[in-house]
């Protein structure tokens, strides 16, 4: 739509900018079209920017606990969204070279929390779109190959119940209990 | 993590030579603090267990000795050990299954002497298949650990041709149900890795531990008192190929 508007009032502007400028600097009215053109599609990107890439993207699909807005991951939930690939990289990194396995970052970590459970209350595959990863992988249409090696399911001996688990202890529950020995451990120092 | 960041910036401030005294003061005392330690300590465990935020160090090179006179012939329970382990699943075809430790048995022409031993990475000083490696997939731990990064690895196969032991075995098959601290998959070369993920919480690796006869001794080769480096000051124990100057980890005794 503004670009069909700006056709129709270029002629008369276009005459009156030209007899100016180009008896001095010699700007063929070519170039200065080219440049009201272009000026016109860089405003019209960064106006069409604003509302379609930076903001937070609609219909995500919601992480199941753990990661809850009273819960939050490792870092805040914005971070982990754009940047949890670097910190996986880099953690990855210094596990297979310098042996360090800290748990904060490790794929084995993500995988152990946000792990999600089907109807019969087994833990699901990467190829079930029910997965964490592999959920939000689709919508992005993100193909990675973690899990060609890493196996995609949380080890047994680590796993808290989740969800749809008969030992699932809903994570405000957890979050509140958090929050009174905060505030008892605050009181007594 | 907010540790380890507090402790490099910390550094930061105090000037170069202060730093690299304070570091030499922390050597030195702890080498103090180990040889006092030693005696009681460090034959009961495995030496120089690290926290789960610390670095592999140079101080230290894992290292075995494989006593061929007690390994039985027959016996696979090292290798049953490692598949288990390590969760090494095969179909059925030996001749592209994974493999990771194998039993080999030699026979001297001359005498006629059978022998049975245990074969797998050797972890060399100079490992060959470090040098191939056109990714730097192939590595050496700073503790003397040869493993491929899986991440960087093409599946091109160059180190298995440069290895002398025959050692490491190519991923054909699509792989399923991983164990979580031992990532495999098709198109990525693989070996022994010492069980690394038990070494860096200061366990040994399973092959050592399952031996029934006690056949396998594992250790810190640079560690004087550990009992690995005094086993072998005492019994005259060979590497396989030793021509190659590869300097192996793994040694044999009684070949």
């Amino acid at each position: 739509m503004p670009s069909l508007l700006f056709f129709r009032a270029l002629p008369q502007s276009f005459q009156l900018k030209s007899s100016v400028v180009m008896k001095q600097k010699r700007i063929t009215p070519l170039s200065l079209f080219g440049f009201a053109m272009l000026s016109l599609l860089f405003f019209n990107s960064i106006a069409s920017a604003d509302s379609e890439y930076f903001s937070p993207p609609r219909n995500t699909p919601k992480a199941v606990a753990h990661a809850s807005e009273s819960q939050a991951c490792v870092e805040p939930i914005e971070t982990m969204r754009r940047q949890h690939m670097e910190f996986i990289k880099h953690q990855r990194d210094e596990t297979m070279h310098k042996g360090i396995r800290t748990t904060k970052y490790s794929l084995l970590e993500c995988i152990n929390c946000h792990v999600t459970y089907d109807e019969n209350q087994q833990a699901v595959s990467y190829k079930d779109e029910q997965h964490f990863c592999s959920g939000c992988h689709q919508y992005a249409a993100v193909n990675i190959d973690c899990f060609q090696c890493h196996n995609s399911k949380p080890t047994p001996s680590v796993v808290k119940p989740m969800p749809g688990h008969p030992e699932f202890i809903s994570p405000i529950t957890i979050d509140m209990a958090k929050q009174a020995q905060q505030t008892t451990g605050g009181a007594s120092e | 993590m907010n540790h380890q960041v507090s402790h490099s910036a910390q550094n930061e401030d105090v000037p170069h030579s202060e730093n690299a005294r304070r570091q030499f003061f922390l050597k030195v005392a702890g080498a103090g603090a180990g040889l006092a330690l030693a005696p009681s300590l460090l034959l009961q465990q495995v030496a120089h267990a690290k926290t789960a935020d610390q670095a592999v160090s140079k101080e230290v090179r894992w290292g075995m000795l494989i006593d061929t006179s007690k390994c039985a012939q027959g016996c696979d329970d090292c290798v049953k050990a490692c598949s288990e382990g390590n969760g090494l699943t095969g179909h059925g075809r030996p001749e592209t299954d994974v493999q990771w430790v194998r039993k080999v048995t030699v026979k001297d022409k001359q005498t006629g002497k059978v022998t049975s031993l245990p074969l797998m990475c050797q972890h060399c000083e100079h490992p060959p298949c470090v040098d191939v490696c056109p990714t730097g997939a192939s590595f050496k731990r700073d503790n003397g650990i040869v493993l491929v990064d899986k991440h960087i690895c093409i599946g091109c196969r160059y180190c298995m041709m440069a290895c002398p032991y025959k050692a490491r075995s190519f991923v054909h098959e699509v792989v399923e149900d991983q164990k979580a601290h031992a990532p495999r998959g098709k198109g990525t070369v693989e070996s022994c890795t010492f069980c690394v993920h038990k070494l860096d919480q200061g366990e040994q690796p399973v092959c050592a531990t399952a031996c029934g006869e006690d056949a396998m001794l594992f250790g810190d080769l640079n560690d004087p008192d550990s009992a690995l480096s005094k086993r072998l000051q005492q019994v005259s124990s060979t590497q396989l190929r030793a021509d190659m100057e590869l300097n192996p980890g793994v040694r044999y005794q009684g070949l």
